[in-house]
């Protein structure tokens, strides 16, 4: 009589070793993903579908009318897609014209309980102009110098913003001043230590850094008082030309130093129009320019709105500052801390007063 | 020859059914109930007396044709000692001790002992040789509960470790224990028996790969294509996790009809799952598990009267299990294989005269192979027909000394990884037992070829065996 009870106790303990078979198969995942831009589906778009889960090729495809692309019967994995290609978008700065901008996208997606059940996934990628990723940006711009009638404008300076989720090393990056598109630098100053592998001064994530003309107290020079100015005597960093004799050095600020040969003056922006960048240090060879892969970012500003921009639309697509007033005392800012749609003509706001190491409200 | 039913390392979900008397080979005797269901309640029933056995093995193997991850040679060693004993009227102890040591040698990359045998295999950079060394315990108890009722319980226990001489240390450790609880019911006459058993399986390993001041880089398999590399690190650990159940039954009925003719018949059900853990010691990443399942059905006629030593059996085996392998992170399925497998033979031992018999036997199978892995398309459907037929004659060359010399001839067609569609095999085995005042010693050389189709290299397998047993 027993025994039937223990046949069953015994099969009741070995129902834990039993395990329910997954209904589906793997490799059967289809993932259909569309393509964005602002508010426009891009089409003939290359896609790139990399997993590190297995070692399976990567998946191409390229992007149809609608600007989807499809990949069907693929392994569940995590994947990387990537999007790295030129298309032609309307221009940031008439609506009724258009440019041709290069778009990138890199994103990861992870199939879930609900698409494996379904066998799909059905995304939308949002891209944007390359440029635009985060990373080190130029956050705010002051340059119009404080409000004087000595045309006191030696309190510039550039604030930079770590917008990506990594530690940046700044060694060896430079900042240039530039004249007319790539192929012109004005100045070009250099972050001591070795470009691209040097890791000696470090840029946490959402962390400021302050670059200025002159690291000093502008608000309180002898017998040229500025109330509206800026204490810059606390900066991150301070511009030094080393065959200037003449100009200021804070020993307790460390310096970028010119590079240029021949040039003996301050890192100088002009006040109401000028490009600003700054590139990873890759490319020293200044006189035929800056290559675009060692940008890292870009700033162009103008007062007037006509004005004809002076740098590639890879760089910065717009440009902001319209409105800005020489001797005002207002500084131009991105409208969050490291925010960045490649189009300074959106990205920045003219704030009355500058905000040297931080954001404004 | 070396044969041995211990399962302290590997402990296959239906261990194979051999044929042949493991204890000797100047013997032929029918398969007992034991050795076809391995149900420890049977033990008593299949082997009355006293037994004593030691032996001293060593093989070596070189795979001139070998696969990818194979070693090139392999040197096996072996001290092995059995015994078992009836304590009084209803109990009977047997035990077995079985120290093991494997040198493989030019180990491409593998850090497992057999790659192909797994569908998680793991492997390094490295090339160099391995040795693997431990023990393997055996013990089982058979007591009868009443005249008619038995009880046994069986007991396999092993460690393994292992140290590949390359500068990526890497080591394997594994623990292994296999129980067995069977009740079993023999008639007054013991001419009919019949048990059923419930087995437990529990197997644990590591697979580590140590790098100091660097970092080691390992890959993990799903399947035989489609690998994935794992994070470098300074140690990556693969942990390998089993557990598993059998249950079964079988009888047998003997003098049916006639004196001598008998009929055996055993089935058991198992399943296993095996889970896959790999990467850091503190929080491995999972790569999935696999779970195998099926049945086993064998029957054996045989025909061995009391008063001769002629003796004859036909069986049938039929075993039908499937795998299937889940992914570590999604719940789908990555690998399915179902096999099937029919096996069917023969011995016949026929005295010719008073000092001399032959035993010769056939076997042939079929496997059909269902094999698929999703990640990346791969299908594989396949037959395979094997067989193999030997012949062993046995001399006794005076009281006290027997020989016997046996040759085997067979084909395998081995699964798609081999590279090759068949293996011709020829095997040849010569051993002498002589009795001393303290027991018998026996001594044997082996020798087997496998030859593949398609190519001019082969597997050659020397083999020598020192025993003893009274």
């Amino acid at each position: 009589m027993k025994t039937p009870f223990l046949l069953l106790f015994l099969l009741f303990v070995a129902s834990a070793c039993f395990r329910e078979q997954p209904t589906q198969v793997d490799g059967s995942l289809n993932l259909t993903l569309y393509v964005k831009f602002e508010d426009r589906f891009l089409n003939s778009i290359p896609v790139t579908l990399k997993t590190y889960d297995y070692n399976s090729t990567p998946f191409s495809g390229v992007t149809d009318s609608c600007g989807a692309v499809s990949f069907e019967n693929i392994p569940y994995a995590e994947y990387l897609i990537t999007i790295k290609s030129s298309a032609i978008v309307a221009s940031a700065l008439d609506s009724n014209a258009m440019d041709t901008v290069t778009v990138i996208a890199s994103t990861l997606i992870t199939p879930t309980e609900t698409s494996i059940n379904e066998n799909i996934i059905i995304d939308t990628i949002y891209t944007i102009a390359s440029g635009a990723q985060p990373g080190l940006k130029i956050n705010e711009l002051y340059t119009v110098g404080p409000p004087n009638r000595s045309y006191y404008f030696y309190d510039q300076f550039i604030e930079l913003y770590n917008s990506s989720n990594d530690t940046i090393y700044l060694d060896g990056m430079v900042i240039c001043r530039m004249w007319h598109m790539l192929e012109s630098v004005t100045y070009i100053f250099q972050f001591p230590g070795e470009p691209l592998v040097g890791r000696e001064y470090p840029v946490p994530p959402e962390t400021f850094v302050v670059i200025a003309q002159d690291a000093m107290d502008h608000t309180n020079i002898p017998n040229l008082p500025l109330p509206e100015s800026v204490d810059l005597s606390h900066a991150d960093w301070e511009f030094r030309n080393s065959a200037d004799y003449g100009d200021f050095d804070n020993p307790d600020v460390p310096n970028l130093d010119n590079i240029e040969v021949g040039y003996s003056r301050d890192f100088m922006i002009a006040l109401t129009m000028d490009v600003v960048l700054i590139a990873d240090g890759s490319d020293l060879d200044y006189l035929d320019g800056m290559d675009i892969e060692a940008v890292i970012d870009g700033v162009e500003y103008a007062s007037f709105s006509t004005h004809l921009k002076d740098i590639e639309k890879e760089v910065d697509r717009g440009f902001g500052g319209v409105g800005l007033t020489k001797y005002s005392g207002q500084s131009l800012e991105r409208v969050a801390a490291g925010f960045d749609s490649n189009n300074s003509s959106v990205d920045f706001v003219i704030l009355d007063h500058p905000t040297p190491g931080y954001q404004h409200e | 020859m070396f044969l041995s039913n211990l399962s302290g390392y590997e402990n296959p979900l239906f261990p194979d059914i051999v044929i042949e008397e493991p204890f000797s080979s100047t013997i032929q005797t029918p398969m007992n109930l034991y050795r076809i269901s391995f149900n420890p309640a049977l033990f008593k029933i299949s082997y009355q007396e006293d037994f004593v056995y030691y032996r001293v093995n060593s093989f070596d193997k070189i795979n001139f044709y070998h696969r990818v991850y194979d070693p090139k040679r392999q040197r096996d060693y072996q001290l092995y000692f059995y015994t078992h004993k009836t304590l009084d009227k209803k109990s009977t102890l047997a035990a077995a001790v079985r120290y093991n040591r494997a040198d493989q040698y030019d180990v491409y990359r593998s850090l497992e002992k057999s790659f192909y045998n797994n569908y998680f295999s793991y492997i390094d950079t490295t090339m160099g040789n391995v040795t693997y060394e431990g023990p393997q315990l055996w013990f089982l108890y058979n007591y009868s509960l009443t005249n008619n009722l038995l009880f046994g319980f069986q007991i396999d226990y092993g460690i393994e470790r292992s140290l590949k001489d390359v500068y990526t240390k890497c080591e394997t450790v594994i623990r292994n224990l296999d129980l067995k609880f069977g009740v079993g019911f023999g008639s007054n006459n013991s001419n009919f028996v019949a048990g059923a058993f419930v087995r437990y399986l529990n197997y644990q390993g590591q697979y580590n790969a140590v790098k100091e001041l660097q970092d080691a880089f390992v890959r993990t398999y799903f399947g035989y294509h489609v690998f994935r590399d794992e994070n470098p690190r300074s140690l990556n650990r693969k942990n390998d996790y089993k557990e598993g159940y059998e249950f079964g039954a079988q009888l047998t009925r003997k003098n049916i009809l006639v004196d001598g003719l008998g009929i055996q018949l055993s089935g058991s059900y198992g399943t296993r799952y095996t889970d896959i853990t790999v990467g850091s010691t503190s929080l491995p990443g999972d790569r999935g598990y696999w779970i195998r399942e099926g049945y086993r059905i064998f029957g054996a006629v045989f025909y061995q009267p009391v008063e001769s030593n002629f003796m004859f059996q036909l069986f049938y085996e039929y075993k039908d299990f499937s795998d299937w392998a889940r992914a570590g992170e999604y719940n789908v399925v990555t690998i399915e294989n179902d096999e099937v497998m029919h096996r069917f033979g023969s011995v016949l031992y026929l005295p010719l005269m008073n000092k001399v018999g032959v035993s010769t036997g056939f076997e042939m199978e079929n496997i059909r192979s269902d094999y698929h892995e999703y990640i990346v398309e791969f299908d594989y459907n396949r037959e395979h027909h094997n067989w193999n037929a030997f012949t062993d004659f046995k001399l006794a060359i005076n009281q006290i000394t027997n020989a016997h010399i046996k040759g085997m001839l067979g084909t395998v067609e081995p699964w798609f990884y081999w590279n090759t569609d068949k293996f011709d095999i020829i095997a040849f085995q010569y051993g002498f037992e002589r009795l001393f005042v303290f027991g018998t010693l026996g001594l044997e050389f082996y020798y087997e070829v496998w030859g593949p189709e398609n190519s001019d290299k082969n597997i050659e397998t020397y083999g020598l065996s020192i025993s003893y047993r009274k």
